[in-house]
């Protein structure tokens, strides 16, 4: 998690239409599929990926798609490799296991990504809240997301201190000492994150926070035009997955891979 | 300048966590989050990383250590649960891991349920226990990720499993240790109280 | 008004009364500067007015605070946030959300307003305070000055018709404080109370109505701001000086510049991420001698020490100490540097362990702790120490491996007058032992009193430099010429110029 990704929960582009849609359709999305690729049989996992796929493209995240395919094939690769010096017969059955890491492990992977990559953190925290979750919950959600580039400073100062100090001369020393570097690291940490809760918690309550912790949101989930198609899409894209299974068994779609893979 | 309407919301008792303390639990977990990812940057260099459980048992014991400065700050039922249940939907945003964040609200969830019948987080062993029943069924609940990812018929995985679950409960004792001397040593020098 | 009247306050954690029968007030229109020692309890004032007095720090309050007809004393924080809005020192630790629109709106979501009259409020302010092209952005990629400008917004977009200042300019640079200056100038032409509490007078001043001055929880002086130039006056109340003619004096050959021990950097490059942080810089500090560094923010000055300090590897060029050469990657460790933020610095849980904890010997951390006067701290925690003294501890601490040059980043953030002429002191202390001391500062005063040379950096060079007897040339050199600001902030006239159009466009009621 580097900052630049904290910064692409912060920035905003009006003109993006996965940005525009309604974060609950998002979620629901990601729901969906993570349920079909757990429970659902063979053709409905293959089809799935493939939705998930052009979702995927069609939001600009090929160089997410592309690194997916390329690790989850390599994994299988090195996986069956060591299966098969491991155990005598090797993976029992790698045609399902192959489907298994790229069909199922890659569909909810990338919509995970897609979720994030296209959702900001307040539109998130909004969702959330109109979904009834408090904003006892949302609230430390977003006090946490946004304290990490401020963290990630003071982590950076401590350990320029560290080593300036000729306390720590390099990671490598990290490495060799890990229980003295980290608890030199830890009080400064700890305190600092201590003082920098109590100035934000004293910000928020001169800003208004406090009592019943309501609020009416700025920019509020809204189902538009947009998010009733995706919806409609979505249930209509599931319906064909689910009833893929009834129209193409599982064996078929086994055989199929083994002749190829084998 | 201020409209008649403009008026804050009035108190109510039902909302039993204080912004103070929402905001404590929030900078919290952040610091968990970065200190484990710093740690897991450090501890990838050295060859011991790929030691089975090795990784899980450090993660616990960098995460229970924060958290036990957590339950002694914000001592409420429901403190942990509200915190991983952040954890758990960082984790989801920054990483994208359904499992890992089931795992860690299902945790905080069992932790808050055990300290509360053992009387609240007042008692230092309670938040041990508590930590350490929050990472073995988090760590299980994530090993999920594992076994639907790979889909494997490789029987080594379960060693993996197992060892990954007793790490990581092994590190939250330590870490839960290490983190009630750390408030204790805070609090006699009049830093952290 | 604001009127403040017999306030006592008492912490919860200490024993006696922190203010004592204290009575204030300010007018609309009116900015009062609120000044005096540290620990005299200003901050404590600004808590019981916005309420987090009793509320975040569990304190006993007696008294009475009204604005207008309305009595604040009893209500909480959040109720008083429509009255009272706060800015605190640094920006950073006052936002909620990650993106500028939202956190214009933050405040506003928890009144019971609706969503057009939220959103219409976000529009006239970004109007206003000149952000619009800021809305969309991530906070944390803005420039320093560019943040001060959200929290300024978001003050701005409250309407509360009293605004409390807590140490606004004490880590900004000269464009920075300028904008803050104009700010609170439009405010007071919109009619609203201004409460600031400051230590750095010398900005301040030219906005300031009346002076207030509190020691030791009483109200000591309440008048006009003549009182500032009072020498007396200033020192019985531990004031610093507002004005550079009155500026502490360097006693004449007070430093002995060693040439043969110097710390010079040539050539000096840094590309981070394509922007050119440092752009052949070149340096010169000589044994014993104390030089400063000024520039705007984002002018390279901190990159400068760190590259001197070996903290950036990516660093290219020539750095010679004492006549061998170095590349910035193998300077670490050879000069001594202090942070601004002297609580991350401090690692150990006492005094003693942290001065031993580079190696030194328990005669050098005797030595070191009476000529710091921490004697009587050596077994205290060193995070439970007080602002001051935990500045003197990393300073010590950084001196323990006893090195030739050290490295002090704007030493005098948020100090009285008299904890500066203690660090006036100790760095007079550290010249004259030999030591070459190079100060990064916004604060002239700090420059008048300790240095002997002055530099100046810009967009990542050294472009000025002054001897001691040409310091009067100093005020309003940090300030750039036209055109030559740094790309985002802008001119600074120009910028200053459309904001004030700004405000007269979108508030025409006004």
């Amino acid at each position: 998690m580097s900052r630049a990704f904290v910064t692409r929960l912060g920035e905003r582009h009006d003109d993006d239409f996965f940005e525009g849609l309604d974060t609950r359709v998002k979620i629901l999305t990601v729901f969906v599929v993570t349920t079909l690729a757990i429970a659902g049989p063979l053709a409905t996992q293959l089809l799935l990926v493939t939705f998930v796929l052009a979702l995927a493209l069609s939001a600009g995240l090929w160089r997410w798609a592309i690194a997916a395919v390329v690790f989850s094939l390599l994994t299988w690769m090195v996986l069956v490799g060591v299966a098969t010096r491991l155990q005598s017969g090797g993976v029992e059955d790698p045609a399902g296991f192959l489907v298994g890491i790229m069909a199922r492990g890659n569909a909810i992977f990338l919509t995970a990504a897609w979720l994030i990559t296209t959702t900001k953190l307040y539109d998130f925290g909004v969702a959330l809240e109109s979904l009834r979750v408090p904003v006892a919950m949302t609230l430390p959600l977003t006090v946490a997301v946004r304290f990490i580039p401020t963290l990630l400073d003071e982590m950076n100062g401590i350990w320029d201190a560290l080593r300036v100090r000729g306390l720590v001369r390099s990671p490598w020393d990290a490495a060799r000492h890990p229980k003295r570097v980290f608890d030199l690291v830890l009080t400064p940490a700890v305190l600092r994150s201590l003082r920098l809760a109590d100035e934000l918690a004293c910000a928020a309550e001169t800003r208004g926070m406090g009592g019943v912790l309501r609020r009416t949101p700025y920019r509020p989930s809204r189902m538009r035009g947009k998010d009733c198609v995706v919806t409609a899409a979505l249930f209509g894209a599931t319906a064909l997955c689910v009833a893929s299974a009834f129209v193409v068994p599982n064996d078929v779609i086994a055989g199929r891979i083994n002749l190829v893979v084998g | 300048m201020t409209t008649a309407n403009e008026r804050p919301q009035s108190p109510q008792s039902s909302s039993r966590f204080t912004v103070r303390e929402l905001v404590l639990i929030g900078v919290l977990t952040a610091l968990s989050v970065v200190l484990q990812t710093v740690v897991a940057v450090g501890l990838h260099m050295v060859p011991i990383a790929a030691i089975p459980g090795l990784m899980h048992g450090v993660m616990a014991f960098v995460s229970c250590l924060v958290l036990y400065v957590m339950a002694r700050k914000v001592p409420r039922a429901g403190t942990l649960t509200i915190g991983l249940t952040t954890y758990g939907l960082a984790v989801l945003i920054l990483k994208g891991s359904v499992f890992h964040s089931a795992g860690l609200v299902l945790g905080g969830v069992a932790a808050d349920v055990f300290a509360h019948l053992r009387g609240g987080y007042q008692g230092r062993w309670t938040i041990i226990a508590a930590l350490v029943l929050f990472r073995v069924i988090a760590t299980a609940v994530a090993q999920l990720d594992k076994v639907v990812k790979q889909m494997t018929q490789v029987h080594l995985v379960w060693y993996f499993i197992a060892l990954a679950i007793l790490g990581a409960a092994v590190g939250a004792v330590l870490g839960g240790v290490a983190g009630r001397r750390f408030m204790d040593r805070m609090e006699r020098a009049g830093v952290a109280a | 008004m604001l009127s403040v009247e017999n306030v006592d306050f008492r912490y919860a954690a200490t024993a006696g009364d922190v203010l004592r029968g204290v009575n204030l007030r300010v007018a609309p229109g009116e900015l009062v500067l609120l000044t005096g020692p540290s620990g005299a309890g200003k901050s404590t004032l600004l808590d019981c007015v916005n309420g987090l007095g009793a509320a975040a720090h569990g304190g006993e309050f007696r008294g009475c605070i009204r604005f207008g007809e309305e009595g604040l004393g009893r209500l909480a924080p959040w109720e008083r946030s429509r009255v009272v809005a706060t800015v605190r020192q640094n920006p950073a630790t006052q936002f909620f959300q990650l993106n500028v629109g939202d956190e214009l709106a933050f405040t506003l979501e928890y009144r019971d307003l609706s969503v057009g009259q939220i959103a219409e409020r976000v529009a006239s302010t970004s109007r206003a305070m000149q952000i619009d092209h800021l809305l969309h952005r991530d906070i944390f990629s803005l420039s320093s000055g560019e943040r001060q400008r959200v929290a300024l917004a978001a003050m701005h977009a409250t309407h509360a018709p009293l605004l409390l200042f807590d140490e606004p300019t004490a880590n900004l640079d000269a464009p920075a404080t300028d904008l803050m200056l104009a700010c609170m100038a439009r405010f007071k032409r919109e009619r609203r109370a201004i409460l600031v509490v400051e230590h750095r007078l010398d900005a301040i001043r030219s906005v300031a109505d009346r002076l207030v001055v509190i020691d030791g929880g009483r109200v000591v002086y309440d008048g006009p701001l003549d009182a500032l130039d009072d020498e007396a006056f200033c020192s019985r109340h531990c004031l610093r000086h507002s004005r550079a003619r009155s500026f502490i004096e360097l006693p004449p050959g007070a430093h002995h510049p060693d040439d043969a021990r110097r710390l010079s950097a040539r050539d000096v490059r840094w590309v981070s991420r394509r922007k050119t942080v440092l752009d052949n810089a070149a340096l010169l500090i000589r044994g014993g001698e104390c030089v400063g560094i000024r520039g705007t923010n984002g002018a390279g000055k901190t990159s400068m020490a760190r590259a001197l300090c070996g903290l950036e590897k990516k660093a290219r060029g020539r750095i010679d100490l004492d006549g061998r050469e170095f590349s910035p990657a193998k300077m670490l460790g050879r000069v001594a540097y202090v942070a601004q933020q002297s609580d991350r610095q401090l690692f150990t849980d006492s005094v003693r362990r942290e001065l031993s904890g580079g190696g030194a010997t328990t005669e050098t951390v005797n030595e070191l702790l009476d000529r710091f006067h921490l004697t009587a701290l050596a077994d205290r925690h060193p995070q439970a120490l007080s602002g001051g003294e935990r500045q003197r501890v990393a300073i010590a601490a950084a001196m323990a491996s006893d090195p030739e040059f050290l490295i002090l980043d704007e030493p005098t953030g948020g100090m009285d007058g008299g904890r500066f002429a203690a660090l006036v002191a100790l760095l007079r202390d550290l010249t004259a032992r030999g030591v070459g001391l190079l100060l990064i500062t916004h604060d002239l005063e700090l420059l008048h009193a300790a240095c002997d040379r002055a530099v100046e950096m810009r967009e990542g060079r050294v472009v000025r430099e002054w001897e001691r007897n040409e310091f009067e040339l100093l005020d309003g050199a940090e300030n750039p010429p036209a055109g030559s600001a740094p790309k985002g902030e802008g001119d600074r006239k120009a910028a200053l110029k459309t904001l004030t159009a700004g405000f007269v466009a979108a508030n025409p009621q006004r």
